[in-house]
Order: C-alpha cells, then sequence, then structure tokens
C-alpha cells in the first residue's frame, strides 16, 4: 500500500470521526445521551471539597446528563383500606383517638396515624427462624417478605434499601416505594425484628398520581449536591464515608390532599445519615418522617 | 506531488480537530442549558408608594363649635385634612419655628393628629427636609387671635416643636375644617375617668386618649367577597424560578407553593409567605428606610388596597435575631376591620422572613344588605365587656386598665360567604372582647376570620 493510499483512508476515517464527534457536541437531544454532567475536573474538586470536611467517597456517581420533573402523589388510602379490612375481618377492636385510629387484634394493633404513617406491632412477635437476626440478608429476606405479603403490608413497586443492626438482638430491614423504576424515597417501609420474631412493622406510603412532563428539567449534577451537602453540614469531627448518591424523588410529609414531590440526590453516609439534596434547587430537603411521627 | 501535499494537510487538520472535540466531550462541555443566557420573566408590579404616602394618621381628631369630630382611614374629609397637613409639613421651613406665644394657654385647639406608626421628619425626608431629626407622635393646630401655629410632640425626645403657619396655609386648615359637613357627622367627646365611676368595683385607668360617640351610630352589616388578583404574578413575585417551585394542593383548598426553602400558600382570602431560614439575621435599616421597604412589600407582592393603612411598624427581637415586622389594617369608612389574618411583613437586612396579606376587600365590593341599625352604645358596650372580663379576672386587681374601645368590623365566615359583622370591640388589661354591636353578644375569636 502506498503512502498516498493510506492519506486517502485516513482521511476518510478521520472525517468519519470527527462527524461522530461534532454530532455528540453539538447536537444537543442526541448528545445529551452521552454528555457527562460530572466532568473529571469537577469530580477532582469535589473530592478534595469532601477530603477538606474530613468525608471520603466510597459511591460511584452517575456521570451521565439527567433530567427530571415532579411527581404528583397523595396519601395512599387504598393500601390503608386493605390494612383496615384485614383487621376488621379478623374483628379487630377500633379505638378513634384525636390523631389516629387504632386496630386492635389478639396478637398484633395497628396505629393509622392521621399523617398517614401505619404502625403495626406484633405482640409477643411473629415467630422467623431461630436466630433469624443472625442470618444472611438475602435468608431473612426471603423469611420476611412473604409473611409482608400475607398481612398484605408489602405493597407492589417495592424495592429493598438495606439492612441495620441497632441493638445486638434486634435487626431492620428498610425498603422504599419506587415509581417509573425510580425511588421515591418519601414511600418508607421498616421491619423491626427482635432476635427471633418480627416486632413491628412501619410504613409510610404514598400514591403516585402522575409525572409533569411538561416541567422536566436537567437536574443538578451529583458534584453538585455532594458540595452543597458539606457546604450546609460544615466540617466532620469524626471521619465518614459517602456510601451512595442517588436519584429519586422525596418531599417531607403534607396533611394535603395531593402534592408535588421534586426529584433529589439521596446521599447515604455510613448508612446512617440520609440527606436528600433537592436536585432543581440545590437545597437540604427534610428528613425523613418516620422517626418523629412515633409516639 | 502537490496532491500529496494536500492531503497531508487536510490529515493533519482532521486529526487536531478530532483532538480538539475529543478533549472538549471528554473534558465536559458545559450542557447548552447551563451556558445559555438565564432568561427570568419580566414581572409588572405596581409601583411602590412614596414615603409620603405610605403613612397616614391613625386618628384625626377635629373641634368644630357643632362639636368635636373623630375621623379615621378611608373616609374623606380625614384624606382631604392629612393631605394638606402632609404638604404643609413638607413646605414649612426653620423660619417657621416659634418658641412660646403670649397668652398660649387660652389659644383654640383645633384639631389633633395622633400618628401611629411614628412620622419621621428631617433631613432627607419629605416632611420638614430643612430640620433636624424628629419622631412626631402628634400634631395639634392651635390658634390665638389671628395666628395659627402647630406644635409637634416628639415623645421619644420629650419634646414640642412650634411651627408658625403663614396666613394662606392657616386659611387653607380653617377653610378644610369649616367644610366638613357637620350633618352627616357624629359628635364625639373624650372618655374621662369621670364618666368611668361606678362600671367597676376597682378604679378603671386609661393610657392613651380614647374618644366615643355621644350620638347613635347607624352601622351595617357588610358583603365581603374575596378580592380578585393575579395568582401567578403573586408567585412570580415571590419565587424567581416558578418551575422551581412544587405545588401542594391542601385538603380546605388552599394551594402550597414551595421550593424547599420557602414557602407561598394562597386561599381565596390570604396569602402567607415564609422565608424561615433568613430569620437569623439583623435590621440595620433606619426607621425611614424600613418604611419604604414595608410600601414596597405590599406593592409588589398583591399591591395596595385603597382602604389599606399601615397600622404599625416596628423592631421585634427573637434570640439575637432582629428584625422589623410592619402590619396593616383594612378600613371602611372610618371604622377598622379586625381579622385574625392581618396584613403583616416581618423582614430584615436579608430579606423578607414572613408575609401575609388579606385579599377580601375592595371599596367597590362592599354592599350594604340591610336597613341601617344603630348600634349599642359605648356605655352599655363597655358594662358588657367588663362584665365577661369579671369571669377570668385576677383574684386581686388594683386597677382595670382600658386599653381601647373603638366601633369597627370584624369578618364572619358563612356557609359560602364572608360578612362583616358591626362590633364593639374593647380591650381590658390585654383581653380582647368583640361584642356584637347591635346586641352586644360576644363574638369567639374562632368565628373570625
Amino acid at each position: 500500500m502506498n503512502l498516498g493510499r493510506a492519506k486517502s483512508i485516513l482521511i476518510i476515517a478521520f472525517i468519519s470521526l470527527n462527524i461522530f464527534l461534532g454530532y455528540h457536541l453539538f447536537w444537543p437531544d442526541f448528545g445529551r445521551l452521552t454528555r457527562v454532567a460530572v466532568t473529571a475536573e469537577e469530580m477532582r474538586v469535589t473530592e478534595i471539597i469532601l477530603n477538606e470536611n474530613n468525608y471520603t467517597l466510597e459511591a460511584s456517581l452517575d456521570r451521565a446528563i439527567q433530567t427530571s420533573d415532579f411527581l404528583t402523589v397523595s396519601p395512599a388510602l387504598d393500601l390503608q383500606k386493605t390494612i383496615m379490612d384485614r383487621f376488621i375481618e379478623e374483628n379487630a377492636l377500633i379505638t378513634v383517638q384525636e390523631n389516629s385510629t387504632t386496630y386492635s387484634s389478639p396478637d398484633e394493633t395497628a396505629v393509622f396515624h392521621q399523617g398517614g404513617l401505619i404502625q403495626v406491632i406484633f405482640e409477643p412477635g411473629v415467630f422467623l427462624a431461630a436466630g433469624s437476626v443472625n442470618l444472611e440478608q438475602r435468608e431473612l429476606r426471603n423469611r420476611v417478605e412473604p409473611f409482608l405479603k400475607e398481612k398484605r403490608l408489602m405493597p407492589e413497586e417495592i424495592m429493598f434499601d438495606f439492612l441495620e443492626k441497632v441493638e445486638p438482638e434486634q435487626v431492620i430491614l428498610y425498603y422504599y416505594q419506587v415509581y417509573d423504576n425510580r425511588p421515591v424515597y418519601s414511600g418508607q417501609l421498616e421491619v423491626v425484628i427482635d432476635r427471633d420474631h418480627i416486632i413491628e412493622v412501619r410504613l409510610y406510603w404514598l400514591k403516585p398520581l402522575e409525572r409533569s412532563p411538561v416541567r422536566e428539567m436537567e437536574v443538578m449534577s451529583a458534584t453538585e449536591a455532594l458540595n452543597n451537602l458539606i457546604k450546609e453540614l460544615g466540617p466532620s469531627i469524626e471521619p465518614r464515608k459517602v456510601k451512595k448518591i442517588n436519584l429519586g424523588f422525596f418531599s417531607g410529609e403534607y396533611d394535603a390532599e395531593k402534592w408535588e414531590i421534586p426529584p433529589v440526590w439521596r446521599v447515604v453516609i455510613d448508612w446512617q445519615q440520609f440527606y436528600y439534596i433537592n436536585a432543581f434547587t440545590g437545597n437540604l430537603e427534610q428528613e425523613s418522617i418516620i422517626p418523629e411521627q412515633l409516639p | 506531488m502537490i496532491i500529496e501535499r494536500i492531503k497531508s494537510i487536510v490529515l493533519l487538520v482532521l486529526v487536531s480537530l478530532s483532538l480538539l472535540m475529543t478533549y472538549q466531550l471528554w473534558y465536559g462541555q458545559k450542557p447548552t442549558h447551563l451556558i445559555a443566557e438565564e432568561i427570568y420573566e419580566r414581572v409588572i408590579v405596581e409601583k411602590p408608594r412614596p414615603l409620603a404616602e405610605v403613612i397616614t394618621p391613625a386618628q384625626i381628631v377635629v373641634r368644630t363649635e357643632k362639636g368635636l369630630y373623630l375621623m379615621k382611614d378611608n373616609d374623606p374629609d380625614f384624606y382631604r385634612l392629612w393631605a394638606v397637613l402632609s404638604q404643609q409639613l413638607q413646605d414649612l421651613d426653620t423660619d417657621a419655628i416659634i418658641v412660646n406665644q403670649t397668652g398660649e394657654e387660652s389659644a383654640r385647639n383645633l384639631l389633633t393628629v395622633y400618628m401611629q406608626p411614628i412620622l419621621p421628619a428631617g433631613s432627607d425626608l419629605p416632611w420638614l427636609p430643612d430640620f433636624p431629626s424628629l419622631m412626631i407622635d402628634q400634631i395639634e393646630m392651635l390658634s390665638l387671635n389671628d395666628i395659627a401655629w402647630l406644635t409637634l410632640s416628639d415623645s421619644s425626645n420629650d419634646t414640642k416643636t412650634k411651627l408658625l403657619l403663614s396666613p394662606e396655609q392657616s386659611a387653607e386648615l380653617w377653610d378644610l375644617i369649616a367644610g366638613i359637613p357637620g350633618e352627616a357627622r357624629i359628635i364625639y367627646a373624650p372618655l374621662t375617668p369621670e364618666k368611668l365611676i361606678g362600671l367597676a368595683d376597682q378604679e378603671i385607668t386609661m393610657e392613651e386618649s380614647i374618644y366615643l360617640p355621644q350620638e347613635p351610630v347607624y352601622l351595617d352589616s357588610l358583603i365581603i367577597k374575596p378580592e380578585v388578583i393575579d395568582r401567578d404574578l403573586i408567585i412570580k413575585t415571590f419565587f424567581i424560578d416558578y418551575n422551581l417551585a412544587r405545588i401542594i394542593e391542601e385538603k380546605d383548598g388552599g394551594m402550597i407553593y414551595t421550593d424547599g426553602e420557602r414557602g407561598l400558600r394562597l386561599t381565596n382570602v390570604s396569602l402567607e409567605y415564609s422565608h424561615p431560614r433568613l430569620e437569623a439575621g439583623q435590621s440595620t435599616m433606619s426607621y425611614p428606610e424600613a418604611l419604604k421597604n414595608s410600601s414596597s412589600l405590599i406593592s409588589y407582592h398583591g399591591g395596595w388596597p385603597v382602604n389599606l393603612r399601615l397600622e404599625k411598624l416596628g423592631l421585634i427581637r427573637r434570640g439575637r435575631s432582629i428584625s422589623y415586622e410592619a402590619k396593616w389594617r383594612i378600613y371602611y369608612e372610618g371604622y377598622p376591620f379586625y381579622t385574625n389574618k392581618l396584613s403583616r411583613a416581618i423582614f430584615n437586612d436579608r430579606g423578607l422572613i414572613h408575609y401575609t396579606r388579606t385579599l377580601f376587600f375592595s371599596e367597590e365590593q362592599f354592599t350594604e344588605i340591610e336597613e341601617r341599625l344603630p348600634v349599642a352604645d359605648w356605655f352599655s358596650a363597655l358594662q358588657a365587656a367588663l362584665e365577661k372580663y369579671d369571669e377570668n379576672r385576677p383574684a386581686r386587681q388594683s386597677a382595670i386598665k382600658l386599653e381601647k374601645i373603638e366601633l369597627g368590623y370584624v369578618i364572619i365566615k358563612l356557609a359560602n360567604a364572608y360578612r362583616g359583622e358591626p362590633v364593639w370591640f374593647i380591650q381590658i388589661d390585654g383581653h380582647k372582647y368583640f361584642l356584637k354591636a347591635h346586641n352586644l353578644d360576644l363574638i369567639n375569636g374562632e368565628d373570625m376570620l
């Protein structure tokens, strides 16, 4: 092959490459699929900010550009009704209080709080298996989830989140709601296992109504969200690790007819702290409502 | 040979170009959305009022030969008198200052203007711009022989400033007073301690001047309609990028807009906004600056209704934070509206922290629906209030402090509407009583809007 022919082939190859690159750079809709929201430089800066404040990034970041809209939700009244019906079928005693209604049957009590939280307490507890708290996570879930389904306490579109060991003999399984393949962190299910028994289930669920495609916008990058969070939290005394950062939906609880919830970046630190950064505004959203709601 | 050379150059250019574009892609070209110029929608709102129009007196007492007239906001005579007096205060210079007038004690007091909030005067201000700083809380017009003067009281310094009016200025005020249609006005009289003897087993004291009608007063119930406002415009005045605000539809029909930091609640009859993060701030602005600021807030966020009056402006302290609080009240033909949803703004150097504005008034929306009926006299109203007060009174109390007694309206929510109910408002030792003006039935605060 002579040099001239080689040059011609290379010219054709580079023209093709340039067309490809130009297409990605200058064609917005197509380019967005491959363009990055987080550049190497931005990543480096964020890591420096984290380190300076005694944080370490251990999570992998989604570097692609992402868009989102608001998700409109209402209280999941149908789920509440399903659970109430089960108690009624079991001839439960109903007690109406100012901010809650309690359904009591011999082995379990369900408290329906005004804000939407459902708390089911099993007494003396539902036996799972000997040494349940020491079971492997998958094994434990395999025993817990069929029970939840049987008790109509496991809604559709649910995703396992993590397992937390709170005491030597107690673990909590955490789940969150999913809609359109995206987490809805406001919807939560917690299962408390004490030694060999399930002793409590806490459920706060939402009914997704619609998304608003007309309000679809590009969200801020994960690094921007992290920067905002560190600015808000300030330096940490103890070394802390950012374990996970994901895009989902989250908002505080409202005693309302229906409401929109914004996209958020959920930042998990040491699997102990969960922060929700509004992916449009960068503001820190409220913490999970479940702890404050409990009596 | 030439072709080969051209090929080499083209190849070199293509390689360079591909390297450049690869660099751009790798190190991230800013997304179009972000590099595009941020275009905010232009929002056109009402122009803020000039400072000279922000303050009106709490009340004007005019002494005529027929008797004493009491005037408050949303009364044509009140507006005319204040417009002239305010203009004269803007025109007067230091040459008008007088020290004492011979025989001053026998001068005739023609009118007394009670300023609340305080009227600031002095350099850089519309009123008395040639004077040193004054905080005027009372203005009196006095006349002796052929001359008339104004006495300005500044209780913050415990000083009185006397300003001689020119014959033209004096005549202008005289003409206005003489032109007040006496037949349409009710005669008032100051409440004196003697008139209160026997009403309670303890002494009744008063801190401020109270004027009460001496003739029957006829008041109607009023139909109140929600004010028609441009809701989209209101939302845009609070949220720079409205697209970032999410909507919460409340069970009672109210709508909340929030971006996670700020919240705006809109109902048929009020709007409430809060931005709590700004609360931890200071207020270094002067009182006149705060006055201007308060006027701008009303203009930007809903506009000035004709009968809204600035009622109070002062500093409030919460922990280490200091903010200004402004309160406005609606008046109808000289009578105030009492409501649980008072128009109010709390702001500091960082911005607007809290804002509420009533949305249920507009002059032409008031409709008289009943034959006019005379209201109960003040003595019976005070007796009724004292009876209610007796039920909750501390056991051994030396004296009863009567803080307020005046006629006005409260807004009551009916099934599908709102009604302005004429009331006697009586405040005793901090306890507030709203008594229906016609039958003196007590109105529960929870029934009021």
